[in-house]
Order: structure tokens, then sequence, then C-alpha cells
């Protein structure tokens, strides 16, 4: 009965231990997965067209840039700019367009999505000079948004860790 | 740890409370157990699991979450349709107002982010508060977001009851408006009740309004009054006013009950002005001198030089008793009969009478007589309102006038207060009208009659006709109300406001309603619209907006001869948030004219000999609850006592003497019988208080409130009296203990620093002798390592703890800045209120009478943190600018870092509370989007206000410059009213923190560990000859 009763025991410590060791390793690669994320958006709204093909200037959209931390998805009004005028035959548009007359907000999907217990200032960078390229490469060259960039911690401290860049490398830089 | 070796001890003994001071063996165990209580004995009782089971269950949890953990949870954007204009996502905008929570009418800057309110702040240009703010008005924001609120209007099916359908505004406007018909066709009586109503615009509303019936008036009543102050001036002088105090211009202050510190008609700006002549330093060492005479022991009493415990009876006598000193031994001349009335209040009648040394009167009576024209008497919290509280006033008022004072001190004739204008004589006469059946409608707005007068009221309601509530929190009187048409918040409305007279500030909104509710005023346009009753103002205005302009327009505009179009007028003064009349006209600061007393009136209303009784019963008003209209307010629910340090309750003060008379101890339930009635509730030992005294706080025991604040606490409003105004002080009554228990969930002894040197206070006669006195044992010590060097900035803080008069208005700051979460009341009882700052409350001397000192206690990020090297997981670091950092995505939980911190400043999650608990949706709308909301099992702690470091740093790197002193304030800082509170960079020499820090009086907190905090405190002085000297 007693020896029985250790066995069990030992099994499941051993269980435990083997599930920890799993997860552990499993853990240690899940912040990258999400680098390449490129999900299907509601509107299947073209960079290259837009910012490839009419070199349309990034901030002319994610206006708030330079003002903010951050970047933002353009509202509506701003896509309407154009597209009171522009295309205004496709479906997608008229999707747009109806949202828009409707005071309805189209739920795009989050692609560069960073834990809640991160502040990023997109400000800052673009104050310091770093290129939009950097973080969410060839933009223009993509015809769905796709994360470039693994945006993990370590990748962000790799580049503050440049001497050329002299940028902060305290934890309160980023978390608080 | 046997602290009594290695520490350096205080030289002046400090105490917490009693039970430390009597060395009570259940505090010494206290103190010496790192946490209050753990979360393993809590549950033991629930038959939950215990820590071993749990730990592998976690185990298995983790290994299971983690692996299926490929993905990031997906998350929407939805970008606005609309982009306003002036939102830029991620900064703030701020909007001038002013503060709807009381009528004090303080000017206020809201910080909204993405069109929602998420801060209060007090109004630099404000010439009142002057940017700062008091805990209850910091504590607004989340009266906006309160779940308890009205979301819709809707008729009561029956009185006595909540309950019934819901209206909309068109139904609600015909319902009121068809009877409201039939009341003017009969010529029926028709009454606003109100509290004090500081908006000249909505006044005029309101007279608009009435002026449709033949028989309309308002009436305006306070639960917490100034009624007497108001009656005695017109007795003295003639004129109807509640005066404007003057204390930034008083050197003597003669405090008898007006806790004007604390909740005495503007304490905001009489803090302001008292701490402004309490600012010393090594060229300039020289003090106002405060003396209170007290019988509830208040925020102002416990920062006073002199502080003497009186019987509330014997208030009258002591101010009678100083008068007549003044007359008989310092040549101040008066009529023959007064000087022959005041011969019978000698000094030595009154002390002894309340059991203090006599020759205080004659030394308070020098010190006045010495700084004629620079000196202050005042009285009339509650605890002053006695059944002589008029003859005090009127006492009040000849001393002020013999001294000169009147004219200097006292504005009696510019810019006048229009704040707490209540009268209970008006209440009760209509309530004898209602209770005769002559009213056919009462409207009310912002008061709450069923609350404070309770038992009067119901009975007068029930022959009264329509009644209508405009309230906007679910309250007592609702429920006596036919329809219930919610206000809304003061953070969504229009309005103005005139708290002083020629003073005049605008309310704007800063978020579309929360709820589905309409304005008061805009209620009362559109009910006398759908009833066509015909006042032109009212059916010309489109709306309340509109009216309040027109009444700008014709008003202030044209009062003042504005020569800008009204337009640019009325753009720049709802940018500044205020018109400030007065200086425009020759100027706020300039003295007005003294005014001659009338007669003799005291003469008429001397004092009556009061009842001997046992016990002496006053009320008196709490800084957080104040008259108990934001109970429902978690903050303040669980914002400590500034001088009890109980949460969640109030309690019957007892003294020192009561308590060993009858042997209670604090928790112990009495029963207190009060002219027939009886109340029960725990007692608590407070020091100081005299021995015949008893107080019970105001403002508790809401029994219709809400969630949060119903049934905390026992309502005293019921044993308030009406005597030509409110009785609240001086009742004779028995006390006896029940034998029953009740846990106060008190937290001073809680994170004690047991008896070491935290506090530092010295006399100014000490301090004029010598610059370091109280701080002789300062000193820098040295280290064997090498510093670390600060290349940029570091940050760092100083306290003075002479202008600290503890308020707890940083308290509540921090929390609405850092998403300070509530733990509620059990869970201050078990030690984890998660206050970033507290302020600690220190006695020193007697029990019967001692000194106070407050200190705040934050984080102090010490260069040497013991809490850093032992963090295991490095969770706790220092950055480059001296902050030591808390990380909680780091955070594992093991609480080291707050068993080593010797500050017991950090705090620890035990529970999710930001989304279990107290808060509710939509009150975490009020949180701050760039602070982390914590969740369960990480510490935290103060920051420093590191999100506001971040911003101007930003903003200094754009120009190319360094941080400098003006560019930001932490949270604390900024609204403490009393301007303790510096911060800054130290590494400039210029800044005004390295200024202070070097200043004689400065200190750290437990120096002697070595562990160089950041922040420094500045000595207490006391303005007396002798610290020892009670």
């Amino acid at each position: 009965m007693n020896t029985n009763g250790s066995a069990t025991s030992k099994l499941i410590v051993f269980v435990l231990v083997m599930f920890l060791i799993a997860g552990g390793i499993v853990y240690a690669l899940g912040p990258a997965k999400n680098q390449g994320y490129a999900p299907i958006q509601p509107i299947p709204f073209s960079h290259k067209l837009h910012a490839g093909k009419y070199g349309i200037d990034c901030r002319y959209c994610h206006y708030s840039v330079e003002r903010s931390r951050h970047a933002t998805v353009p509202p509506e009004n701003v896509c309407m700019n154009c597209h009171r005028f522009v295309k205004t035959d496709s479906p997608h548009i008229k999707n747009l367009t109806e949202h828009f007359n409707q005071g309805k907000p189209i739920a795009w999907i989050k692609v560069h999505d960073l834990p809640e217990f991160t502040y990023f200032d997109h400000k800052r960078h673009i104050a310091r000079g770093v290129q939009c390229n950097m973080c969410h490469g060839e933009v223009p060259d993509m015809e769905r948004i796709k994360q470039f960039a693994p945006l993990t911690m370590g990748w962000c401290v790799n580049c503050h860790r440049q001497p050329q860049y002299n940028a902060p490398t305290t934890c309160d830089t980023c978390h608080r | 740890m046997d602290l009594s070796k290695s520490e350096i001890k205080s030289k002046k003994k400090y105490w917490a409370s009693l039970r430390q001071l009597n060395d009570d063996p259940e505090f010494v165990e206290l103190a010496h157990k790192e946490f209050v209580s753990s979360p393993l004995q809590e549950d033991s009782d629930k038959g939950g699991l215990d820590r071993r089971d749990f730990m592998k269950l976690m185990a298995a949890s983790t290994a299971l979450a983690s692996s299926a953990c490929f993905q990031k949870p997906m998350h929407k954007i939805l970008p606005y349709v609309n982009q306003p204009e002036e939102i830029t996502f991620g900064i703030p905008n701020y909007y001038a107002s002013t503060c709807g929570e009381c009528a004090t009418g303080c000017g206020i800057l809201v910080k909204t982010r993405e069109g929602r309110p998420i801060k209060v702040e007090g109004n630099p240009d404000h010439p009142m508060n002057k940017g700062a703010l008091c805990a209850r008005g910091q504590a607004s924001v989340l009266n906006l977001y309160d779940p308890d609120r009205y979301r819709e209007a809707f008729g009561n099916a029956k009185r006595g009851t909540q309950g019934g359908s819901a209206l909309t505004p068109a139904e609600i406007d015909k319902k009121i408006s068809e009877k409201l018909k039939a009341i003017k066709s009969s010529t029926g009586r028709i009454r606003i009740l109100t509290g004090t109503i500081n908006s000249p615009s909505t006044l005029k509303l309101i007279n608009d309004f009435l002026s449709q019936f033949s028989n309309g008036a308002h009436v305006t009543y306070d639960p917490i009054s100034s009624e007497h102050i108001i009656h005695a001036q017109e007795l003295s002088y003639g004129t109807n006013v509640l005066p404007r105090y003057r204390f930034d211009n008083a050197e003597v202050i003669v405090s008898i009950d007006a806790d004007f510190l604390g909740t005495w008609i503007s304490p905001v700006e009489f803090t302001k002005q008292f701490t402004k002549n309490r600012k010393v330093n090594d060229k300039h060492k020289k003090m106002s001198k405060l003396f209170t005479f007290e019988s509830a022991m208040t925020l102002t009493g416990s920062n006073a030089d002199e502080r003497v415990a009186i019987k509330p009876n014997d208030s009258v006598n002591v101010a009678l008793a100083i008068a007549n000193e003044l007359v008989s031994a310092h040549g101040i001349s008066t009529d023959s009969d007064t000087t022959g009335a005041l011969k019978a209040f000698s000094a030595a009648k009154v002390a002894a009478s309340s059991g203090f040394d006599a020759k205080v009167i004659s030394k308070v009576a020098k010190e006045l007589a010495e700084a004629k024209g620079k000196s202050l008497v005042i009285a009339g919290s509650p605890q002053s309102q006695t059944e002589n509280s008029l003859s005090l006033q009127l006492a009040v008022n000849l001393i002020n006038s013999l001294l000169q004072n009147d004219g200097q001190t006292i504005d009696g004739t510019g810019s006048t207060s229009m704040q707490n204008q209540g009268s209970y004589e008006e209440l009760a006469k209509l309530f004898k009208e209602m209770g005769e059946g002559k009213v056919d409608a009462l409207f009310i707005y912002k008061s709450n009659p069923a609350y404070t007068m309770g038992f009067e009221f119901e009975k007068a309601v029930a022959k009264t006709g329509l009644i209508v509530s405009f309230n906007d929190h679910k309250d007592e009187t609702s429920s006596f109300s036919d329809f219930i048409v919610p206000d809304h918040h003061a953070l969504e409305n229009w309005g103005d406001a005139q708290p002083q007279k020629g003073l005049f500030s605008l309310v704007q909104p800063t978020i579309r309603p929360v709820y589905n509710t309409r304005s008061f005023q805009d209620s009362l346009i559109a009910i006398s619209k759908a009833g066509g009753l015909g006042s032109d103002r009212l059916s010309r205005a489109k709306d309340w907006h509109e009216y309040l302009q027109t009444n700008w327009r014709e008003t202030v505009f044209k009062d003042y001869s504005i020569a800008v179009p009204f337009d640019i007028f009325w753009e720049s003064t709802l940018r500044d948030g205020v018109f400030d009349g007065v200086s425009k006209k020759g100027g706020r600061a300039l003295a007005t004219t003294a005014r001659q007393l009338k007669g003799q009136p005291l003469l008429f209303h001397l004092p009556k000999p009061a009842k001997i009784s046992d016990y002496e019963l006053v009320f008196h008003a709490q800084v957080a609850q104040y008259d108990g209209s934001s109970a429902n307010n978690p903050w303040l629910q669980e914002m400590p006592d500034p001088i009890s340090r109980v949460t969640w309750d109030n309690y019957v003060s007892v003294s020192p003497k009561t308590s060993t008379a009858l042997s209670l101890k604090d928790g112990d339930v009495v029963k207190v019988q009060i002219e027939g009635k009886t109340i029960e509730l725990p007692a608590l030992v407070q020091p100081g208080l005299h021995g015949s005294v008893i107080a019970i706080a105001l403002g508790y025991g809401r029994s219709v409130a809400g969630e949060v604040g119903t049934g905390i606490g026992k309502n005293m409003f019921p044993f308030v009296k009406t005597n030509g105004g409110p009785v609240m002080s001086g009742f004779p009554v028995t006390m006896k203990k029940t034998g029953a228990n009740y846990y106060l969930a008190n937290i001073q002894e809680h994170h004690s620093m047991e008896g070491r040197a935290i506090v530092k206070d010295a006399s100014l006669s000490e301090y004029k002798r010598s610059s370091n006195a109280g701080n002789e044992e300062h000193e820098e010590l040295t280290t064997l390592w090498t510093d670390y060097e600060y290349k940029g900035h570091r940050w760092g803080m100083t306290i003075d703890q002479n202008s600290c008069t503890g308020c707890g208005a940083c308290v509540i700051a921090c929390q609405s800045e850092n998403n300070v979460p509530v733990v509620g009341k059990m869970g201050v009882a078990r030690g984890r209120i998660m206050h970033w700052i507290r302020i600690d409350r220190y006695y020193s001397g007697t029990p019967d009478n001692p000194h106070v000192s407050h200190q705040p206690m934050l984080c102090q990020h010490c260069e040497n943190a013991p809490c850093e090297t032992v963090c295991p997981v490095l969770a706790t670091v220092h950055d480059e600018e001296g902050l030591n950092t808390q990380i909680y995505n780091r955070c594992v939980g093991t609480r080291y870092c707050a068993n080593n911190c010797p500050y017991k400043v950090r705090r620890f999650n035990w529970y999710d509370y930001n989304y279990s608990g107290q808060m509710k949706y939509p009150q975490t709308l009020a949180q701050n989007p760039e602070v982390t909301v914590r969740s369960r099992g990480v510490m935290e702690k103060c920051s420093f206000c590191l999100q506001r470091i971040v911003e101007a740093k930003g903003k200094a790197k754009n120009l190319g410059r360094m941080v400098q002193d003006g560019d930001m304030q932490t949270a604390c800082q900024q609204t403490c009213p009393g301007e303790a509170i510096t911060f800054g960079n130290i590494n400039d020499a210029t800044s005004e923190v390295v200024r202070n820090a070097k200043d004689a009086r400065a200190y750290h907190v437990l120096e002697d560990l070595n562990v160089r905090p950041s922040i420094s405190y500045l000595t207490k002085i006391r303005n007396t000859e002798n610290t020892e000297q009670a």
C-alpha cells in the first residue's frame, strides 16, 4: 500500500516536471511567433498600392506618429478624403462608405500588438530619425500588412544597446 | 530583530498610537510581523486549498497554459469614424472648469484622454486655490463614472421605495408641466430646495422659473452650515454676508472650533494662505502662530502651535474670556456696557470649567494685542455650533473689531464669500409649510434632506404635492420623490460659479454624458417650455448653454465693460477657466474697509449656561466624507482619516481619560444616549480629546447611496437640532459599554517604523538659536564604494513638514494618477491598503494633549536600495536617473523587497483588485492609460510619476535642453495645498529641490541605515518657546 502510494506520487511528480520542461521550451520560443503575422483584414487595404504605387507618405494616414506615442490607424474620414471620389464603384470602397455614413468604425485586426505593460513611443523614435522601415519593413511592397520584426524585448534592446544610437536601456524606458 | 541596540533612537518619544505608547503586547507583535496578516490564515477557515496543493496545481496549469500559447490573442483596432480635430490619440487635452464636488468652487483643469476625463487638477490660474485641490476634488472624477448614478429619468411607483418606469425626456416634461400648469392656475406654492448654489446663472434661472408662479421660493440649505456666522455678521455689522478670511495677512490666528485646514468653508484656499506664512529658512526665521481651542481633534488642531482641549459648551466662554482679557489687561477700550458684561467671563472661570491653565487665555490675548490688525479669530465648524453658537460668533466679531482685524484679515465688504450660504432656519420654515400641506410642488437639487433631516422630512413629505428630485446620484431623497430627473455630473455640464463676489469661473463639459441624463438647468427650461408656463427669458433660451452665455453677456461682460467682442471674451474665459473681476476693478489683494460695530448685539445674546453632564457630544465633519454626499466613492471611503487613520467607518472618539474610566479599547461598542435617542457605535481612543467630550463624525450611515456607500457607519444628522441655525455640539449625553466588539480598519499601526527618529521637530525659539534645531544628528554618511556617476538627470524630492498639514489630497491625487486600486475594508484590515503615498501621523508629548506631526511617506528611491538587492528576478532595479524602478512584468511576487524595505512603502497585489472588488465598470474608464494596471501577484510602489517624467523629458529633449523646474510636477506635488513637496533634478544646482535639500532642516528618514534616500524631509518647526510644552 505504502509503496504503491509513493510510486503514484513519483509518477505525478515526473509528469509535472515533464510538463514544466515542455512548457518552458514552448514559452521560450513563444514571443517570436508573431513575426510574419499577416491576418486577413476586414477590408483588403493594400499598402503596396497606396504607399508603393502612388507613393503616399506614411504620415498622411498615420499622422499622429510625430506627435504621439501611437501612430494610429487612420480614422475613416481620412480614407474618405480621397475615396469620396476615387474608386467609388469598388465593393470594398462601398463597404467603407457605408461604414462611414452609418458612423460605424471598421474593426481592423491589430498586427503590431505590444503587451499593455510596454510603453513604446513612436514620437521619440521619429524625432531621433528612425525610419519607419527599420521596424515595419518594406511596407510599400506589402499587399497585406505583415509584422516584419519580432517586436520582442530582445529585439528592441539589440538596437538600444548599439553605442551609436545612445539610447537608454533601463527597464523604465518602456515599462512603467 | 532587536532595534534598540542598533538604531539611533529618537531623543523625544513619538508614538503612532496609544498601544505603541503603552508598549501593548499586541502592538509589539504586530510591529515585528512583516505583514499584518497572511493569506493562508485568511483562507484556512474557508476550507480552501492548502499551500502545497496550490503549488502543484499552479505548476500543472502553467505548463498547460504555456503549451497552448502559440499565438497572442487577437486584438482589434476601432479607429474614429470622424476624428475630432483637437484629439490626438495618446495626447491628453486639458479643459479649465470648476469643481462641482462642493459649493467652494475651486478652479480645476480636467485632463481628458480620447474624450474621457481621467484626472482633475487645480487650475493654477484660479486666484482662490492656485492649482491645489483637496482630496474630495481629486476624487470627483470617479463620481462621474459611478455605476450607481441614475442612468435615466423615471417616475417612482410609490413614495418611500425606489423603482418605477423609465420615462423619456418628453414624457417627463409633459407629466411635470401638466401638474405645474394646474398649480399655476390655482396660485399654488412651488418650492425649490437646493444646497448652496454659487452659480449666478443657475440662480437667475431658478428665479426665472419661479417667477412664473405667483408663489414660488428658492430655499437653500446645507447640512454643514455657516448660518450662525452670517447671522452674527448681520447683527454685528448690518451686512448679511459670509466674510472672506485672509489667513495670509494674519500673524496670529486663534481658531475656536473652526477646522479651516480641513473642512471649513474653503479649506484649500485657507491652507494655501496659512502655509504661506509657515515657510521658514535660514534667512527667514519668522512664522505665524496658530492657537486652537478645540472640542474634537481636527486637522487644524493637529497643526496648531498650541492646542487647548475644551468642552464644546465652553467655546463661547473662551471667546468672551479672551475679549475680557483684551479689554481689561491690554488697554483696548470698548463701551462700558460691554466691558461690564465681559467681566463675568474671567479666564480663571472658563479655564477651571474646561480644566486648562488660565494663563493660556492671557497669553493668547497678549499675542493678539501685539498683532493688532494682523491677527484673526475664527469659530464656526459644527463643533462650535452649540446652543450658544450665535453668542460665540458675536464674541468673535467683537474681538476682531477690537483688534481692528476687520478689513485686514476679514473681508466683509469686498470680495465676500458666496460659499456655504445654506440656512437651517429657511429649511425649518419650508418643512412647516410642507407639514401644513401648503406646498404643491417641491423640486430638490443638490440636496439630500431625506438623509440629513430624516424623520422631519418624511413627515413633511406626506402632505406635499408633487416632488421631483434632480439629484444625480442614488440617494435617500429620491425614494420620496414622484419623479427622478437625474442631473449631469459637473464634468458633463455647462455652468458658471462665483465662489467669492466678483470672482467668476466657468464650468464646461469634458465628456458626452456617460448616462442618459439631462442637466437640472435644461430640465427647468424644458419643463417650462413644455407647459408654456410663460417666462420670457426661459422661452427665448434655446438651451442652458445659450441661457448661460446670454446671462454672461448681460452681466459680467457688461458690468466689467469688457473691451473685446463677447465671443472673444467668452472663448478666452473658457480657456482660462476664470475671470477675476476683483483684480480688474482694483485688486483682490487690497484690504477692504473696516466695518463699524453696530450697537452691542452681544449684550442681547449673552450665552445661556449649559446643562452639566458627564459627557458632552460633538459632531464634526470628516475630511473625506464631509456631508456624506460622495459616500459611494470608494477612494474617499478608503482614504484614512488624517487624525485617527481609520478607513471605511465612523466611530465614537473618546478621550484616553474616558477610556480608562470605562475601560474602553478601540472597537468596543458603546451605547450613547442623546436626549432620549440612542446610538451604538464602536469607540476609538483619541488622544487630545477633552476628558468630558465624545466626538462622532457626520457624513456616514447613508442608507441609499449605492453598492459602495450604503450602510457604512452611522448617520448622525438626525440628532442635529435646529435653533435659528443648526445645533451640532454640546449635547449632554450618557455613554455605556455594551460588551460587543467591532473591528475598525485603522492603518496607523500597520507599516510601523517603531521607535526610530522618523519625524523631527523643534520649536521656533530653538530654531532661531540654531538652524539645525531638532536635526542635530543629521549627517550624510560616507560609503566605501565609489558612487555611481549620474550623467544626466537625477531625480529627488524634498518634503517640508512645516507646510504639510496632513490633508490627504496627495493620497487621492496619487491614486487617481497611478491607477492605485481600492481593497475594501477587509483588505485594509489585513494590512493591504495599496496607497503609494500615505500620511503617517505621529504624536509626541502626553496623550491628554499631544503634539501631532504629519509625515507623507512614499518610496524614498534609495541610492542603496535594500529592496533591489533581495529581488531574485531583478524586477526592482535602479535606473540611470536615480529612480528605483519596479518592473511589473518581471515581478514574480516573492515579496522579499517589501520585507526588506525599511520605509514600508511597497504594496503587494494580493488579488486582482482592479477588475474585481470595489471598482466597477465604468469606473475603470477613469484609469490613466499611461500607467500599467497591475494584476494579481505583483509588487508596486511610488514611481515618482515616471510617466510624467518621461513626458517632460521628451518635451525638453525636443527643445534641446534638460528638464528644468516647472517642466513637470508629480501628482502629489501638483495638488498639495501647502506646497510642501518639491520635486526636481538634483544634478541641477539651481533647482529648488537642491536648495531645499541643502537647508539645515533637511534630513533623511532612517539615514543611519545609509540607504541614501532621494527624499529629504525638512524638520517641522512649531511656533512655541519649547516643544515639550503643551
